[in-house]
């Protein structure tokens, strides 16, 4: 219930300063095309890797990957901002 | 000392004073607290924007809709679980929902219906929690129509009493309230006479009248399960003109006439207990919301925190006493302490369940916040938002991608002076690792291959916690 009246303030104040920003053109289709194109040629070999490995097996350790640097980067900028505090004795 | 025993005296007196206001006041506060947790256990459906609104009558009509495929209705509907439908897009205080229940119908078997109305005030929200009532036939078609294998045998100018046991399941619900289901509500119909097919058709004559039919409750009934439903029929064959088998029909319906669905069971001998898997009406087409009757937020069935039920089997256990029968004043007694602490637990629960939806968002809040907040930002930021939603589309991809052994690469063709550098080629690997003779070295290395992943994997993840515990470089320390 906090939760949701902090939400709903947040949601609120969001939506009040994106509603009065101007509206930006859209990414030419032109450009999406060619990225589009692109990907579907990529990604259509792409499942040739099934071949040498499980491709389940491939991609939940590509997220765990993703994961494990994302956590990394964040323990590694935590420490950084901590390093800066003179208080904490860590500088 | 004395002061000393003074001062803690009045400070504990002013603590007992503190705890019992801070209890009134929590008492008022959880009670509050659970209600809005009901609520948010709903699940909220919003009207769908794009569906037309039309005006009838001054009653205004527009269809329910979850993204306007009634595959992901159904998919989404669950029976037993309690639905509210708000509506953001229409301002006006009598709604129609129209419900196409055909199309579901024709789709799964199932459908659903509307029992109640609430109250809809011109805010766009129902007031009413039970506002909607949603009772599925989780039968499928073939069932409709079941073969009657097993008939019994009647004879004229005999009263005969049938027992239904309902069998109940988690998504089951039942109305064991004659003030919500009575003779009229129910109806039993059709008495097929010889053995044959139930089917709507032919169970549509009633051969015997219906005495009585009336739901009882477990404890009526010898070895009643308190966790089934019973329903009692009483029937004569006295204006019957002769022995028959007969199969019974079902038919159950809620005051309107129309579109009855008939449920069959079979039966094995007169005066047996019948097992219906499950029990359920259906009254399809569109239902005035106008019913201002709404039942307390904290009565919705299976959003209580506290078992009614648990504490009224509990003070059943005192028995009425003789004076002198110190035996059963003690029995009294310890059924006290048990419901004393069988009152604190459901406290300390009931507590711990407020805390708990006191920090924690409503997921269907959640989701449609951040849905609307997304649809804005892409519609104000345009191309700036373009990377995240490529990103988006590269986590789909991967997601998706599935294993393919055929690969085409297709034709170069100079475009100046016409010239094919090479032709479109498609090779499929598929026909080389299925070759019996070459497969069993396959499957060797395909086990080599995602073990060296794996291996390689865990090789990644000591290298990085070293990375962050020693903080040198992984590479170094690993």
């Amino acid at each position: 219930m906090l939760l949701d009246s902090f939400i709903n303030i947040l949601y609120s104040l969001l939506t009040f300063i994106f509603e009065h920003l101007p509206t930006l053109p859209p990414m030419p289709s032109s450009v999406t095309d060619v990225i589009s194109s692109f990907l579907n040629t990529l990604f259509g070999y792409m499942g040739l890797l099934g071949i040498f490995f499980n491709l389940s097996i491939l991609k939940t350790i590509f997220y765990l990957v993703l994961a494990i640097l994302w956590i990394e980067f964040e323990i590694k900028l935590l420490v950084f901002i901590i390093k800066k505090i003179p208080l904490a004795g860590m500088s | 000392m004395k002061k000393d025993i003074k001062y803690i005296l009045k400070r504990v007196a002013i603590g007992v004073l503190i705890a019992l206001a801070l209890m009134i006041i929590k008492g008022n506060f959880l009670m509050i607290v659970n209600a809005r947790t009901s609520e948010d256990n709903l699940i909220t459906y919003y009207t769908n924007p794009n569906e037309p609104v039309t005006n009838y009558n001054n009653n205004y009509y527009t269809n329910f809709c979850v993204g306007c495929d009634s595959v992901e209705v159904l998919n989404h509907f669950r029976p037993g679980l309690w639905y509210i439908i708000r509506d953001r897009y229409l301002d006006q205080e009598n709604v129609f929902f129209n419900f196409d229940s055909y199309s579901y119908n024709s789709i799964f078997g199932e459908n659903f219906s509307l029992r109640k109305g609430g109250t809809y005030n011109n805010r766009g929200y129902f007031t009413s929690l039970d506002s909607f009532d949603f009772n599925f036939n989780r039968l499928s078609s073939s069932e409709y129509s079941p073969t009657c294998s097993t008939n019994f045998q009647l004879t004229k100018n005999n009263t005969y009493d049938i027992l239904i046991e309902i069998e109940k399941d988690q998504y089951s619900t039942f109305y064991t309230n004659d003030s919500e289901m009575n003779l009229e509500d129910i109806q039993f119909v059709g008495y097929q006479k010889g053995n044959g097919t139930c089917n709507s058709s032919a169970m549509g004559v009633p051969g015997i009248s219906l005495d009585s039919v009336e739901w009882i409750t477990p404890n009526e009934i010898d070895g009643g399960n308190p966790n089934q439903a019973y329903i009692h029929i009483r029937f004569d064959t006295t204006s019957d003109m002769g022995d028959y088998t007969y199969s019974l029909g079902v038919i159950r319906f809620y005051g309107y006439g129309d579109n009855f669905h008939p449920f069959f069971f079979n039966t094995s001998d007169h005066n047996s207990i019948f097992k219906i898997k499950e029990f359920s009406f259906i009254k399809n087409g569109s239902l005035e919301i106008t019913s201002p009757s709404s039942p307390p937020i904290g009565a919705i069935p299976g959003m209580d925190t506290t078992s009614s039920e648990d504490i009224n089997v509990m003070e059943s256990a005192f028995q009425q006493c003789e004076p002198l029968d110190i035996g059963c004043h003690l029995d009294n007694l310890l059924e006290g302490i048990k419901l004393i602490f069988y009152r604190i637990g459901q406290f300390f629960q009931g507590l711990i369940n407020s805390i708990i939806s006191l920090f924690t968002p409503s997921s269907d809040n959640l989701k449609i916040k951040f849905n609307n907040l997304k649809d804005l930002i892409t519609l104000k930021l345009g191309f700036l938002t373009y990377p995240f939603e490529l990103l988006d589309d590269i986590n789909h991809r991967i997601i998706q991608t599935e294993t393919t052994t055929s690969i085409t690469i297709p034709s170069l063709v100079m475009p100046i002076w016409d010239v094919t550098l090479f032709s479109s080629t498609s090779f499929d690997f598929g026909t080389i690792i299925n070759d019996s003779r070459i497969n069993p070295y396959y499957q060797i290395f395909f086990i080599v291959t995602n073990g060296l992943l794996v291996l390689g994997f865990i090789k990644f993840c000591y290298n990085r916690l070293n990375s962050i515990l020693v903080g040198a470089d992984a590479d170094v320390v690993g």
